[in-house]
């Protein structure tokens, strides 16, 4: 994809910027998420913010759209200026139709306020068509495909006639051919005069359609540089900033077998053979909503296998994703957390405390004490109290589901860490991540999920950022030739 | 990614839960008994222990049912069946003694045992049907109500005639039996809330019943037990009733399912589930209690009582709010 081929550029007037920030700070309790990152946006230009899994690109987004709470720094914007925010991902109104959630909180009214239906109709089909949605006004959100979804987010956000459009990996569910269409909405806003901030990781999305180009890298910034005046290597060299070592065997063989799946299907899931040996890491990529969740809670039992057989020794144990709405209970202390499910039938308070005082000086968990509440942690802490509440049970097989979104960069170092000593002294790990250097820097062998099926299963040898996003993506892996593998060869 | 919101709490210790209701109870005991302290000598009609025993006794009807709410609140569920179960039992109790002749214990143990069915319906109706826990608990108060009217067709049942005056089952005074067997139970429950993995699976099924899910905790039993045992303590509530006030009638113990959330909630039982306590639950039946057989002394009191009960309700559970408030 090149730039040319995407739209002809608009020549930009610098005028008044439509968005200054200096400084933008956000911190999580101990966690800065954003560290004085400066950024303006000029009217009639496309600025690409990219960087690795938690750089800070959302929170940017988050605080520009006052969705967070800037703990430093400040954001200015000329009186009146309209601003959309494409959330990556977002829950959506299931119940509502696509017309009615277009307009909802600004409809279109007649005489007496009354509702102009058939002007929100047209208008939507309008917008919908704009970005390439097929999906029907009158369908309820609830009906529609992912990708649909995605595009009327980003009808609703066009019909807001945005001066300022923030767009966080638009395309990251979208085909190679929706991916065109939107690409030409986006030109169409540039031309209109209005900025558009554009978050993505995929560099060449970024060569065919940004003017400008900010690295963020551990929430600071990097860099910011016309597309033209960089070249992809040096982008991935200041998006990375250090040497991702890939995963050496220490040697030892692999043990037995500690879980064997032929042919299981589990939620969407279908056709699933996977054998995971004592001392192995196995990787499972794929994009939202590949499943990826869904194998992991089929092994566990907390969703029943549709078919299939399932060889498994002792119970694994889960650390699930999400940790706050399946990881930790806010309502319990840390300790208590810790020992769930209590042991035996009586508590021993305690021998829970020594036993607690010992996980948080092995995890090395920032916490005041054991008996800490759960808010006054860090997401990096709360993720290592549910490591160690998975390590404390001493599974036969541990599944770690996206063991280190939304960490900083110190901790997801220490995960990483903890997770090859684990393999080392020989227990198995099913690790799930939408983390591609994560997968490639732990796994011996990465399984590819797309749509619910097995695309792929690449060795650590075969493995690289590029076959891995083209078997996610559903993409032949010879038709990929992107210039970040080229930067990787280098 | 998905960063955490950040979430701080204010550093204020909870004003009410177990011990600051206790706090509560004592100050509003002395304010009573000061007010309602006789002029120019003479015996006290409020702190004396005669009094205090009275208390005890009508407060036990809600306290015993009260450890059960607490349990069913901390497991993030609620209960509006009590108040019918109360009176079924206590129907059932008087019919078996009255009519059928059966023993006293005998009869007591019936009565327990149809807030063991009780219990089980709901717990089935939330458990395997899933419904939620307020319109499940709506369906059994109806039927346990309705049961009750039909044994009963509108007679009540007469105890105190059948109980000979000197009943005193195991030396104990009848009318001592059910502050004793509240007190007993507190401890129990007590232990088994902070003692036993069964109370903290509780509190932590309430917290968040997912994560509680994912991290192995079975959620099922642990709704089960509260079910099951909370219907039983609401029965056993009927039973004390039916042999303290001597009668079984299938009209008492209306919109008592309030009066127990409502004493649980100030004993520190939070609404959203995660947070109870027995001994609060206890003691906030027994800060009612207080307030009702105080107001009974003051002219028009007992037509003031709900009005107070209701506006102490709100202030107590503001207050807490307050103190526990996070910000975002």
């Amino acid at each position: 994809m090149r730039r040319e081929e995407a739209c002809q550029r608009y020549d930009q007037t610098l005028g008044q910027p439509l968005l200054v920030g200096a400084g933008i700070s956000v911190r999580y309790h101990a966690t800065a998420a954003l560290d004085e990152v400066d950024l303006d946006v000029y009217p009639g230009e496309v600025h690409a913010v990219v960087g690795e899994n938690g750089a800070g690109k959302s929170t940017l987004l988050r605080g520009i759209a006052g969705a967070v709470r800037l703990s430093a720094g400040s954001i200015r914007v000329p009186v009146g200026t309209r601003i959309e925010w494409v959330p990556q991902e977002t829950e959506l109104p299931p119940d509502l139709r696509v017309s009615e959630w277009l307009f909802l909180a600004r409809e279109l009214r007649g005489k007496l306020r009354r509702l102009r239906q058939r002007a929100m109709q047209e208008a939507t089909s309008a917008a919908l068509a704009a970005v390439g949605c097929t999906a029907d006004p009158q369908a309820s959100l609830r009906s529609l495909a992912v990708t649909q979804r995605k595009q009327v987010q980003l009808a609703r956000a066009l019909c807001g006639r945005p001066d300022l459009l923030l767009l966080d990996e638009p395309t990251a569910v979208l085909g190679q051919a929706e991916t065109q269409v939107l690409f030409g909405a986006v030109c169409a806003q540039r031309k209109r005069g209005s900025g558009i901030l554009y978050v993505s990781h995929r560099l060449e999305e970024v060569r065919a359609i940004a003017d400008r180009v900010t690295v963020l890298r551990d929430g600071r910034r990097v860099s910011t540089d016309p597309i033209t005046a960089v070249d992809t290597a040096t982008l991935v060299r200041r998006m990375v900033g250090r040497d991702l070592a890939p995963r050496v065997r220490g040697g030892a063989p692999l043990g037995s077998a500690a879980l064997e799946l032929v042919k299981v299907a589990v939620a969407h899931v279908r056709g699933l053979s996977l054998t995971v040996r004592r001392g192995e890491v196995v990787g499972l990529a794929g994009l939202v909503g590949a499943g990826r969740s869904e194998v992991l809670e089929g092994i566990t039992g907390l969703r029943p296998l549709r078919s299939g057989h399932m060889k498994l020794g002792e119970a694994p144990v889960l650390v699930p994703e999400d940790r706050a709405s399946k990881g930790l209970i806010r309502t319990l202390n840390l300790r208590h957390n810790l020992f769930l499910p209590s042991p035996g039938w009586r508590l021993h308070p305690r021998r829970e405390r020594t036993e607690a005082r010992h996980w948080i000086e092995r995890l090395r968990i920032r916490a005041p004490g054991s008996e800490a509440v759960i808010d006054s942690l860090s997401g990096g802490n709360q993720q290592k109290l549910l490591l160690a509440r998975a390590l404390r049970r001493q599974p036969a097989l541990l599944l770690l589901d996206e063991p280190t979104a939304g960490v900083d960069v110190a901790v997801k170092a220490e995960i990483h860490d903890l997770i090859r000593q684990l393999a080392e002294a020989g227990a198995p790990v099913v690790l799930a991540s939408s983390d591609l250097p994560e997968l490639l820097a732990l796994c011996d062998r990465i399984l590819v999920l797309h749509d619910g099926e097995v695309a792929g299963e690449l060795t650590a040898g075969e493995a690289s950022e590029t076959r891995l996003a083209a078997l996610m993506t559903g993409a032949a892996v010879s038709a990929v030739a992107s210039p970040q593998s080229r930067a990787e060869s280098e | 990614m998905t960063a955490p919101l950040p979430v701080r709490r204010v550093a204020l210790p909870r004003l009410v839960s177990g011990w600051s209701a206790a706090l509560i109870l004592l100050l509003e005991f002395g304010f009573f008994a000061l007010v309602l302290a006789p002029r120019g000598g003479g015996p006290h009609t409020f702190a004396n222990a005669g009094n205090v025993a009275l208390i005890l006794k009508y407060s036990s009807i809600y306290g015993i049912a009260a450890i059960g709410a607490s349990m069913i609140i901390g497991a993030g569920g609620i209960d509006l069946a009590p108040g019918a179960v109360i009176a079924l039992a206590s129907v059932v109790t008087g019919d078996l003694f009255v009519v059928g002749g059966w023993p006293l214990w005998a009869a007591c143990l019936a009565g327990v045992g149809v807030g063991l069915g009780s219990g089980a319906l709901a717990a089935v109706l939330v458990i395997a049907a899933s419904l939620p826990p307020f319109i499940a608990t709506l369906g059994v108060m109806g039927i346990t109500r309705g049961a009750a009217f039909l044994i009963t067709e509108g007679r009540f049942y007469d105890l105190s005639a059948r109980l000979a005056p000197e009943t005193a089952p195991l030396g104990i005074a009848l009318s001592f039996w059910p502050g004793v067997i509240m007190l007993v139970l507190t401890i129990v429950f007590q232990m088994i809330m902070r003692r036993t993995a069964l109370g903290r699976h509780i509190l932590a099924t309430g917290g968040n019943e997912v994560a509680a899910r994912y991290a192995g905790v079975r959620v099922k039993r642990v709704k089960a037990f509260v079910y099951v045992s909370g219907g039983a303590l609401a029965a056993l509530s009927g039973v004390v009733l039916a042999v303290v006030q001597g009668q079984g009638k299938a009209d008492v113990a209306g919109g008592y399912e309030l009066d127990i959330i409502a004493a649980a909630v100030v004993g520190g039982a939070s609404l959203s589930g995660g947070r109870a306590s027995v001994v609060g639950a206890v003691i906030g039946s027994l800060i009612f209690g207080v307030l009702r057989n105080a107001l009974a002394q003051f002219p028009r009191g007992t037509f003031l009582d709900r009005l107070i009960l209701g506006v102490a309700v709100l202030v107590i559970v503001v207050m807490d709010r307050l103190a526990t408030r996070e910000r975002s």
